[in-house]
C-alpha cells in the first residue's frame, strides 16, 4: 500500500511538472505602460523643481543670516525662481510660436 | 534583451524597457493571480498594480537575484489587499478552466480543474513547488513559514489532490 502511495506521489509530481499554464489574451502592457508614464512623468518634475527649490531655500536663509546690500534684490530673485520653474514645466511662455501650422501660415 | 538589460535600461531612464518584463512573465503572474484571487477581473487587476509597484521598486531590486520570485512577492501581496478590500475570502469555489483553453489538453484541464478545488494557499504552494521549480528554501522565503511547514503542507495537499483526481472529496 505504502509503495502505492509512493508511486500515485511520484507520477503526480511528474505530471505537475509538465504542467503548462493556460494563455490568455489580456495583455496588460498598455494599461500599466500608462501608470508608469505617470509615475515618471511625476518624478522628472520633482527633478526639474528641486534645484529651484533649493536655490529658493538658499537665498532665504541668506537673507536671514546677512543683510543683503542690494534691497531690489528681494522680490526679484522669488519672481526670478517663479519664471525659471514655469519654463522647467511649461516651456518658454516668451517664445514666438513655432508650430507647423504658424510656420506654414508664414509661408515656410 | 534578457532581464538585466531591461533593468538597466529603465534605470537609465527608459521605462518602455519594463515592457519586457510584462510581456515575458504576464501570463505566469496571471495564472498565480488567478489562484490566490479566484477570479478572472481580480486576477489583472492585481498583477497590473504588482507590476506597476515592480516598476517603482525597481531602483531597489538587486539585479543579481532572479526577477520572478521577487515580483511574486509583490504580486502575492497585492492579491491579498484586493481580496481584504472586497472583503472576500474563498469559500470552497471551483473556477473552472472552461474546456477548449488554447494548449491544455483535457488531462491538463483535469489537474488544473483539481488545483483550484484546492484552498489558495495550498494551490499557491503546489504550483510554485511543482511547475514553478521553487526550492524549499525560496518557498519558506517568499511564503514567511519555516522549511518543514512546507515540506510537510506539500506532501499533505498532494494527497488532498490525488484523492480530489480520483473522484474523491477535497
Amino acid at each position: 500500500m505504502n509503495q502505492n502511495h509512493q508511486r500515485d506521489d511520484e507520477e503526480l509530481q511528474r505530471r505537475l511538472e509538465s504542467l503548462p499554464y493556460r494563455q490568455t489574451r489580456t495583455d496588460l502592457w498598455p494599461a500599466v505602460e500608462e501608470r508608469i508614464q505617470h509615475f515618471e512623468d511625476g518624478r522628472s518634475i520633482a527633478r526639474r523643481l528641486l534645484p529651484i527649490a533649493a536655490m529658493v531655500l538658499a537665498w532665504r536663509a541668506l537673507q536671514l543670516m546677512v543683510e543683503v546690500p542690494l534691497p531690489f534684490l528681494h522680490p526679484i530673485v522669488p519672481l526670478a525662481a517663479a519664471f525659471w520653474a514655469v519654463r522647467k514645466l511649461a516651456g518658454n511662455p516668451l517664445a514666438i510660436e513655432t508650430s507647423a501650422p504658424e510656420l506654414q501660415k508664414r509661408g515656410i | 534583451m534578457d532581464d538585466a538589460g531591461a533593468i538597466r535600461a529603465c534605470r537609465r531612464g527608459n521605462p518602455d524597457a519594463f515592457g519586457h518584463f510584462v510581456d515575458r512573465y504576464q501570463q505566469r503572474a496571471l495564472a498565480h493571480a488567478r489562484l490566490l484571487t479566484r477570479n478572472d477581473a481580480d486576477a489583472a487587476d492585481a498583477t497590473q498594480e504588482a507590476f506597476v509597484d515592480a516598476f517603482r521598486n525597481l531602483r531597489a531590486f538587486d539585479s543579481s537575484r532572479e526577477f520572478y520570485p521577487w515580483f511574486y512577492v509583490l504580486l502575492r501581496n497585492r492579491c491579498f489587499k484586493q481580496q481584504s478590500r472586497r472583503g472576500t475570502r474563498w469559500e470552497g469555489g471551483v473556477d473552472v478552466p472552461e474546456a477548449g483553453a488554447p494548449g491544455l489538453s483535457e488531462e491538463h484541464l483535469d489537474l488544473w480543474r483539481a488545483i483550484h478545488q484546492l484552498p489558495p494557499d495550498e494551490a499557491e504552494l503546489i504550483v510554485l513547488k511543482h511547475i514553478e521549480g521553487w526550492t524549499y528554501e525560496e518557498l519558506s522565503a517568499a511564503l514567511d513559514v519555516p522549511r518543514g511547514t512546507v515540506m510537510s503542507r506539500l506532501y499533505s495537499t498532494r494527497q488532498r489532490l490525488l484523492a480530489i483526481l480520483s473522484g474523491g472529496r477535497p
